[in-house]
């Protein structure tokens, strides 16, 4: 009866089949955490550990920077770049568009930077569905390397105000 | 009552527990194999 | 009926009690007139959240589309505030209350400072929801800086988070008092245990959750500055632990009604007592499963804090999830239904609105809500699942398909036993807990395969129209987000109907001696 006080001595041994549920279920739970740890140093995704303070004007021209040193083109206004394998690329999140608009070759390593310039925002890669936390002031560097060639769409999944759902982007993997 | 059981046998809750376990298990597993499959996010 | 004035210990003063004749408890009337003045609350809240749930729900559809944007985002922060903080909390308010006091036999103390924490929650509640339709807080329930609100936005917010501390206060004040003034024997009920498991989660929360808001008004003001990063973990402390006192509470609400509804009697006290105690330690680490993509937190913290430290408050919920369905199968073999495996569950009473919101309860936290927590709380998982609508699709399998369906379950034995009035329209009330189940197990689950196929949550147009960069979405989303709006129908339907059974018993039921309102007896 859970809403009466129960018997005096309540402290009484497990039954056999709580016993049994008990360690199954703490078993479970241990292999679960191992599984993470694991999964650090074996598997094939990780969390990103990389990232440093910025302010949103150094951001800004960094990525400014790079765009100009890597347009090719432009698409409904927004540059389109191509850099060289291997090297530090810049995606700036703003309300309301990614940008710029990335082209990468498939099966090399890029270091990805993200941050905002403005409120936080949710960088989103689809159709693998990848998803990370960006924020302004933080340089969140990602080591990606894409594997199959295709246009990848980016939309945000944080609310960064009311124009939220007009937040796209893309990368394109040759 | 025997000291050692707190109570009755309880069968069908046995059944559930390890069902919900096995639903668990394939969510879990699931999960890990799709995100072995992308981008090499680190 | 039957009162009788007791002595209180210290002050001199006489509290009056009313004694149940169906159960047999003292009920310090003040606390009584608490437990409603705030249980009604709640009902409000879940009112108008439940509203602009079907709204939302409707605008998501693609197909019908309803809302304008503005209004969207707008009715969305109006959504989460009024069910994830206002209806949760009242509600619970009336829950300690009712087993601090009542499943104690015992007085409350400090009722004056009991009516000032409702009227600072209750302030709190009406100034956010004030500008939250003014249109000055389109921020949503977490309100990241620098995403900025009206002042009085925050002002409404830690004024209710103050005067909810103040209720756990008092609560934790008057299980001291009870235990003084020997107002029962031995140790405290189970259910009363798992209420106060709740209540020290909640006062680590509500801090958590004023040393995030506290600042933030500060820099709403103009003064000094907020840190993205740090302000989403205090804030989760607070977001994300008040839904594990959603939790400790459903849990003492599914003992209460697996005892109210069958007798069933917890299989080991020790065993769920000990699994309690795994949550008082643990559970809270859980609220960096918001923070596992931020930039900025190292691997080792956000392994250990989600991980619960090994699982250990995953551990205490699998305990729960044997116990409690083993206590019913105990309870019901007793009285005779042996048959099979299966016997004793298909034969139990199903028609009673208690019990059917127990076990829809029960099984929807258990098999979606739970297992898609332990699934997106797991590190690196969350690539998979951050701010998708998976997330949407679990809380909704939890804080909803969970611990509303279970407070409503309990609400049917509240009315007849506090407010002592008879259910209306008894039929609604017997298939309420079956709809609002339906249609949430629809709902949750396209909502987690949408969120599966890449759909973000808070979002006005997953169709991206008038975009300008154009982006391809998978087409079986857009099927996935009608059924989500289908089951968002259904859901809201169960909620009306709860609406209607809460509504027109305190309305139009007259108020009557509970011995003949039991709804075991109905």
């Amino acid at each position: 009866m859970a809403i009466y006080p129960p018997e005096r001595i309540w402290w009484k041994p497990l039954g056999r089949e709580e016993r049994l549920w008990v360690t199954v279920a703490a078993l479970w739970c241990f292999f679960m955490f191992f599984m993470l740890i694991g999964w650090y140093f074996l598997g094939a995704q990780n969390l990103p550990t990389r990232a440093q303070r910025i302010t949103t004007a150094q951001y800004k021209s960094l990525a400014d920077q790079f765009v100009e040193a890597n347009k090719v083109g432009e698409e409904n206004g927004v540059p389109i770049v191509h850099p060289q394998p291997g090297t530090d690329i810049y995606l700036v999140a703003k309300q309301w568009q990614w940008t710029p608009i990335l082209e990468l070759e498939n099966n090399k390593t890029y270091t990805l930077h993200v941050s905002s310039l403005d409120v936080q925002h949710g960088l989103s890669i689809q159709p693998i569905n990848l998803n990370l936390q960006i924020f302004p002031g933080y340089d969140y560097m990602i080591t990606i390397t894409p594997n199959k060639a295709g246009n990848y769409s980016l939309w945000c999944n944080e609310f960064c105000s009311i124009g939220h759902h007009l937040m796209t982007g893309k990368i394109v993997v040759k | 009552m025997d000291n050692k059981h707190s109570g009755p046998e309880t069968p069908g809750t046995v059944v559930l527990t390890f069902l919900l376990l096995l639903w668990i298990g394939f969510l879990y597993f699931g999960n890990w194999i799709t995100l072995s499959q992308a981008w090499g996010i680190r | 009926m039957a009162a009788i004035a007791l002595p209180n210990t210290f002050s001199g003063t006489r509290s009056v009690f009313r004694v149940c004749p169906v159960t047999t408890f003292k009920v310090d009337l003040a606390a009584e007139r608490l437990i409603i003045v705030n249980a009604v609350t709640a009902i409000v809240a879940l009112l108008l959240g439940g509203i602009y749930a079907l709204l939302i729900g409707l605008t998501r559809w693609p197909d019908v589309h309803l809302l304008s944007a503005p209004w969207f985002y707008r009715l969305l922060t109006a959504h989460g505030m009024n069910m994830l903080v206002f209806w949760m909390v009242f509600f619970e308010v009336a829950g300690l209350y009712f087993g601090g006091n009542a499943l104690l036999n015992a007085r409350l103390v400090g009722v004056k400072l009991a009516w000032v924490a409702y009227a600072l929650m209750l302030g709190g509640a009406i100034l956010v929801n004030v500008i939250i339709m003014m249109g000055r807080a389109d921020v949503m329930f977490s309100a990241y800086p620098p995403l900025k609100a009206d002042p009085l936005f925050y002002v409404g917010y830690i004024l209710f988070a103050v005067g909810a501390i103040l209720a756990c206060c008092i609560f934790l004040a008057t299980l001291v008092m009870a235990k003084v003034e020997g107002r029962y024997e031995g140790s405290m009920p189970l259910a009363v245990f798992g209420l106060l498991t709740a209540a020290i989660i909640a006062l680590f929360t509500l801090l958590s959750g004023a040393v995030a808001l506290i600042p933030t008004l500060l820099w709403s003001l103009g003064i000094g500055n907020v840190d993205p990063g740090a302000y989403r973990v205090t804030f989760w402390g607070f977001g994300h632990s008040a839904q594990q006192v959603n939790l400790s509470a459903m849990i003492a609400i599914w003992y209460t009604l697996a005892t109210l509804t069958v007798g069933a009697k917890p299989v080991n006290e020790k065993l769920s007592r000990f699994a309690f105690f795994l949550y008082i330690l643990f559970i809270n680490l859980g609220s960096m499963h918001h923070l596992l993509t931020d930039p900025g937190l190292g691997t080792a913290a956000k392994f250990f804090n989600t991980s619960y430290a090994m699982y250990l408050a995953v551990l205490g919920s699998l305990i729960h999830a044997f116990s409690i369905p083993a206590a019913i199968e105990t309870a019901m073999r007793k009285k005779g239904y042996n048959k099979g495996l299966f016997g004793w569950l298909l034969n139990a009473p199903w028609k009673e609105p208690g019990f059917s919101a127990l076990m829809f309860s029960l099984f929807i936290f258990g098999f979606i809500g739970g297992p898609t927590g332990v699934v997106l709380g797991a590190g690196q998982l969350s690539l998979l699942a951050h701010n998708t609508w998976r997330i949407t699709g679990h809380f909704h399998a939890t804080v909803v398909g969970g611990t509303t369906l279970a407070f409503m379950g309990f609400a049917y034995y509240v009315l007849p036993l506090v407010f002592r009035r008879p259910l209306f329209a008894k039929k609604i009330a017997q298939w309420q807990p079956w709809v609002y189940g339906i249609g949430l197990i629809i709902l949750s689950i396209s909502m987690t395969l949408a969120g599966t196929l890449g759909a973000p949550r808070r979002h006005w147009d997953v169709t991206f129209s008038n975009v300008t960069i154009p982006v391809q979405v998978q087409p079986l989303m857009n099927l996935m987000l009608t059924f989500s709006g289908i089951g968002a129908v259904i859901a809201a339907t169960g909620g009306a109907m709860f609406i209607i059974v809460a509504v027109g018993s305190l309305l139009f039921s007259p108020k009557r001696d509970p011995k003949a309102l039991s709804p075991l007896e109905a």
